[in-house]
């Protein structure tokens, strides 16, 4: 039986293919999460890489900079090595005008002496530009240039005070000084600590007060300032690997036996110079190359798990697809399985033969399904993720399958074809055989429908969902039960739509058929009075037709999800940088004068200016803001921020003495709009202390107000409250006790100018840092896991949208050969066989309404319900938004359109049936 | 012919108070009301009546493809009516070979491999299977058209391989039900002669289910039926 089971299946390949193609859609979305992390993996290590500015550094006393370095960069693996001599730390140098005096803009500075090809990897230590500096020149960063307005070709002076004795008991302090060329001004990132590379083995100063200069200097500015710098001086060489050969993303253990063989190699060949050789690292996260890969591997666990769980959806789907194609095809052979059965085949060899044939089908999909994994990868990284913000920081990865993978996926897709196949294989082959021999057309003429099925399952999902409701109105829970709390959430918002659907699906397809003649009449006006077909069509196999509506609202719903939850999180994420950043540009520092902010304000690339200072008082830190400048300035401010009050009570803020208490202040001192406030404020301490009392009245209550953290969070936990600045100065409070983080200057720019350019100004001018919103924005969405989560969830959302065209348009080509017949008959009879396709897309686009208005309530739904959830376990950041984006109403219509193209296309076949052949063979 | 159907052990066919009932939700059909018969060995009987009156019942309940609701069918030494599915099975491939109206041969398969079929599930090896088969298709007329398919056979050569696969394990009893109900007169004529050749040459048990008024030709008796009954004592056929 297994000949007979391998001769029909090969002969019978048509009909197998629905069902190989369902099957190698599973196993596709099975692979994707893997191509998934992988790519993950690989742009993690990449990102912690970058952080690590050299591989290893050695260090020793040699005056042999260059056959030192030499050295060292000819050990094997490394591509370069330079020399740095850094000017030892606790002295103080001072740089400024010579022209304006000793004493003038003067910084401490300290000189790294380097060589001139020392250019090629400064990139990486946050310095861009060239050192060819001849004697007598100098490389300076352009922070330190910006601040003192110099440029190439002026001229600085170097101050080094040195405590000089001459005799055990006469000792003076003297100046040393000399005068240099600028002849370079390097080039440094925005508000970075890049330059604190060089921090890390210095142990001091950041590296925007470093200036260089040749190494061949070193000698001439150690006499001529007093460096007190050893001769020989204490060499540092940083050295950097080939990281390509170094780091393997996929194996620590390989990326470290490979890290420790170079330093191996570096220190053997700077042994006899007395050379130490230690690791690089990040001096962001304090990781090793030789750690990255390990980090970056246990943290895949978890993630594993949730890609692969966020897949179900999609495998379940391809699974359902199959299922329905398979049994179709069963269906078909009913009359066939009762031959088998009337010649002597008992139900056991039937049911082997026909899993013989489903296993056979298993394994072509494996093969199928890992060749579209491929594919589908190439679809997911190459044009998914590069298209969603802020993702496009994955490469496009080399794809390659190993042999273990090729094995694990032909056992998992014939497991599945097993587990698809097998109940329904019994079910056949179980079938009376004298029923099966009569039954010669695959119509289910009858399917046994109960309501009170129905009614129970549309009970079961509505009372989860208002179980879930009332869950999640409850708050005040803590760790543990916060936890447990959410899990049940997530069970019961997991259950809810799925027995919503089958229970409504089941009673408006199989109850009644009222929906089947409505929608028929979407097809009226081209088949006139013969859309009753569309109606007998969907009824007279109902199994069909239900389990299409059900896959297709599964399928929307979770696509129209997917999309909407992108656009939320995406919101969020808006949100949670406008509200850190307040506008274009921030910048906290201090010293900005009423004056100084004027002039910023007149600069043609600036729309607007406000600046926050912080102070301390009785009730927690006051931000004391001008209300009409800040409300004209942070155009992000609207009434999402508001839990009281709204947005109109912040440009009135000075005229009401009005107080806005973030949540955290409101909920420590119970305060409520209309409330009365006295703030203390103390000026200076001890006897000179002098208090401020300031009576102002609570406006509004607020979770947070853009730009107005102090910390680095969106929410800010510690009480604070905004005043506006002339209610203070009416208390008399003209100078004000400012605390962390200071004073802050908040900045929109002109549309079209670009924010770096006043950033830099800003830093250049005053000591602090600026923060550009796209910038930070960019770094929130630059997360691996993100992209690769979202661009996974894209990728199944249309592969969901796929299936469900493909399911629809076989059952429409399905429907158009088993009414052959018929069909045939109306032609006879005068009906216009072009419009026959209209009837297949009749059917088509019934149950694509159907699904269609079961999949929008259940994606509202799931939508609230994810937003309660995340409220509920995630309480301490920016409640996300309902947003709903057209791209979902798009998807949802540009689903129902390629359902009526399949639907249409499968017709086709019909304007060219034989009319007589088929006519012959009905017996008419 | 002789020397390609073997003679087989002949069996009886003894019917005592068959009842088959059909459960339905809208009433109860009984299709069979207590039908006594019995066929000879080696003998060929018809069974006659209107539509409706039980025949094909009667002939699936002897072919074991369908269990009777009370009563007893006793072919040769084994009493049928009590057994599970997998001896049931074991019958229909070792004892009775079934002749439908319909044909029932398997679309996918060509005329000698539909043949062979029954041979696959007995176990035979490839090379006496096929010339098993080959030699039947010959007995049938129909060895030049051993590699087509049903639906480039004619509706009569459809049924002289549907007769050849039922033949194919040589069975005792060969049923046939309304065998030339799809066919004209010409193949009907050819049909009911090949049946005839078969069963009286070969000493098969048969029993013809037909509506054609020619089948006392060539039966060796006929059983007439009405409404679930046997209703006159057995004619005399041909």
């Amino acid at each position: 039986m297994i000949g007979y089971s391998l001769i029909t299946l090969w002969r019978a390949r048509r009909r197998a293919a629905l069902v190989i193609v369902g099957l190698s859609l599973a196993v596709a979305i099975v692979a994707t999460p893997a191509v998934a992390l992988d790519s993950e993996i690989q742009t993690l290590v990449r990102q912690l890489v970058e952080s690590i500015p050299y591989d290893y550094l050695a260090q020793g006393f040699s005056s042999e900079y260059d056959n030192s370095s030499a050295t060292a960069a000819g050990a094997q693996g490394v591509i370069g090595a330079e020399p740095v001599v850094i000017s030892p730390p606790g002295l103080t140098f001072a740089v400024g005008r010579p022209t304006s005096g000793a004493g003038a803009n003067l910084t401490p500075i300290n000189i790294a002496f380097v060589r001139a090809s020392f250019a090629s990897f400064a990139g990486r230590l946050g310095f861009s530009g060239s050192f060819q500096l001849p004697l007598g020149t100098l490389a300076v960063p352009d922070r330190i240039a910006g601040r003192y307005g110099l440029g190439v070709g002026d001229q600085i002076q170097l101050l080094n005070v040195v405590n000089v004795c001459s005799s055990a008991a006469s000792c003076s302090m003297e100046n040393f000084t000399a005068n240099y060329t600028i002849g370079t001004v390097l080039t440094t990132p925005l508000a970075s600590n890049t330059a604190s590379h060089l921090a890390q083995p210095l142990s001091f100063v950041p590296g925007r007060d470093v200036v260089f200069a040749g190494l061949d200097a070193l000698d001439q500015m150690r006499t001529v300032l007093n460096l007190a710098i050893d001769n020989p001086p204490l060499l540092r060489i940083f050295v950097w690997a080939d990281r390509g050969q170094l780091i393997n993303p996929y194996d620590a253990a390989e990326t470290q036996a490979r890290v420790l063989h170079v330093e191996r190699e570096v220190t053997a060949g700077l042994a006899d110079r007395g050379f130490s050789v230690a690791e690089g690292s990040s001096p962001e996260t304090g990781l090793r190359i030789s750690d990255v890969v390990r980090v970056v591997d246990d943290s895949m666990v978890f993630q594993r798990g949730v890609l692969l769980l966020l897949s179900l959806p999609a495998i379940g789907l391809a699974l359902v697809f199959t299922r329905m194609s398979f049994e179709s095809g069963l269906a078909k052979r009913r009359h066939e399985i009762g031959t088998l059965r009337s010649r002597g085949s008992d139900v056991g060899m039937v049911t082997a033969g026909l899993l013989v044939e489903a296993l056979s089908i298993g394994a072509v999909a494996a093969l199928c399904g890992l060749a579209l994994s491929v594919v589908l990868s190439r679809v997911f990284l190459g044009f998914v993720n590069a298209s969603l913000p802020g993702s496009g920081s994955i490469p496009l990865n080399e794809i390659s399958v190993s042999l273990s993978a090729i094995a694990v996926t032909i056992i998992a897709a014939i497991l599945a074809a097993f587990l698809v196949a097998y109940p329904l294989v019994r079910r056949a082959s179980n079938i009376r055989v004298v029923l099966a021999l009569k039954v010669i057309s695959p119509f289910e003429t009858a399917v046994e429908y109960q309501e009170a099925r129905s009614f129970l399952l549309t009970a079961l999902g509505l009372s989860s969902l208002l179980l879930f409701a009332g869950l999640a109105g409850s708050s005040g829970q803590a760790g543990i039960l916060q936890f447990l709390l959410g899990a049940l959430l997530a069970v019961l918002i997991a259950l809810a739509p799925v027995l919503l659907i089958l229970g409504v699906a089941r009673y408006v397809t199989l109850g009644t058929d009222r929906p089947y003649r409505g929608l028929a009449r979407m097809v009226r006006p081209w088949l006139g009075q013969l859309d009753f077909l569309v109606a007998e069509g969907l009824r007279r196999n109902p199994r069909r037709s239900s389990n299409l509506a059900v896959l297709t609202a599964f399928a929307l719903t979770f696509a129209m999800f997917v999309v909407s939850l992108a656009a939320i999180v995406d919101a969020q994420t808006s949100r949670v940088a406008r509200t850190i950043v307040g506008g274009d540009v921030r910048f906290d520092s201090g010293g900005i004068t009423a004056g100084d902010l004027a002039n910023l304000s007149a600069r043609p690339d600036v729309r607007g200016a406000t600046v926050v200072d912080f102070i301390s008082s009785n009730y927690g830190v006051l931000a004391a803001i001008n209300g009409s400048d800040y409300a004209r300035t942070v155009t992000w401010l609207d009434s999402y921020y508001f839990e009281e009050g709204g947005p109109g009570v912040v440009a009135s803020l000075a005229s009401t003495n009005g107080a806005i208490p973030n949540a955290a202040a409101a909920s420590a001192l119970g305060l409520r709009i209309g409330d009365q406030l006295v703030l203390n404020v103390v000026i200076g301490g001890g006897r000179t202390a002098h208090l401020y009392a300031v009576i102002v009245k609570v406006v509004a209550v607020v979770m947070a107000l853009p730009g107005l953290q102090r910390s680095g969070d969106a929410i800010d936990f510690n009480p604070t409250i905004v005043v506006d600045r002339q209610t203070l100065e009416a208390s008399g409070l003209t100078e004000l006790p400012l605390t962390s983080p200071g004073e802050r200057l908040i900045l929109r720019t002109q549309s079209a100018e670009d924010p770096h350019v006043v950033a830099r100004y800003l830093e250049d001018r005053w000591s602090g840092t600026a923060i550009v919103y796209q910038d930070f924005l960019e770094s929130l969405r630059d997360d691996p896991f993100r992209a690769a989560l979202f661009g996974l969830l894209y990728t199944e959302a249309g592969l969901a949208v796929f299936v469900v065209i493909l399911a629809v348009a076989s059952a429409a080509y399905a429907s158009g050969v088993e009414r052959e017949g018929e069909l045939a008959t109306i032609v006879s009879r005068g009906f216009d066989r072009r419009r026959l396709t209209l009837l297949l897309l009749g059917e088509g686009s019934a149950v694509g309404v159907i699904g269609s208005v079961l999949a929008i309530p259940t994606t509202l739904v799931l939508l609230w319900a994810f937003l309660r959830t995340e409220a509920l376990i995630a309480p301490y950041s920016l409640p996300m938004e309902f947003v709903v984006p057209l791209t979902t109403w798009i998807l949802l219509l540009a689903t129902l359109g390629g359902i009526a193209i399949g639907s249409v296309l499968a017709g086709l076949r019909l304007r060219w049936m034989n009319l007589p052949k088929v006519l012959k063979l009905r017996g008419l | 012919m002789d020397a390609k159907l073997r003679q087989h052990d002949r069996v009886g066919v003894e019917i005592c108070d068959l009842i088959k009932v059909y459960r339905t939700k809208v009433k109860d059909v009984i299709a069979l009301r207590g039908i006594d018969a019995s066929i000879p060995a080696g003998r060929a009987v018809g069974v006659v009546g209107p539509s409706g009156c039980g025949k094909t019942t009667l002939l699936n309940l002897v072919g074991g493809l369908d269990r009777c609701t009370a009563g007893s069918i006793r072919v040769g030494e084994r009493e049928i009516t009590r057994r599970g599915e997998k001896e049931l099975a074991r019958y229909r491939r070792e004892t009775v070979g079934i002749v439908f109206q319909f044909f029932n041969l398997v679309p996918l398969l060509t005329a000698q491999e539909n043949v062979e079929l029954p041979l696959r599930m007995v176990g035979w090896r490839a090379p006496e299977r096929e010339k098993k088969a080959g030699d039947l298709l010959e007995v049938v007329g129909l060895q030049s058209r051993a590699d087509h398919r049903p639906d480039a056979l004619s509706a009569g050569e459809q049924q002289r391989v549907a007769l050849a696969v039922a033949l194919a394990n040589d069975p005792p009893l060969l049923l046939a039900d309304e065998p030339t109900g799809e066919l004209d007169s010409v193949n009907a004529e050819a049909v009911m002669g090949l049946l005839r050749d078969i069963v009286h040459e070969h000493g098969k048990t048969a029993m013809i289910v037909s509506h054609d008024p020619r089948i006392g030709g060539y039966v060796d008796q006929v059983l007439r039926m009405v409404d679930g009954r046997l209703v006159s004592p057995p004619m005399a056929g041909n």
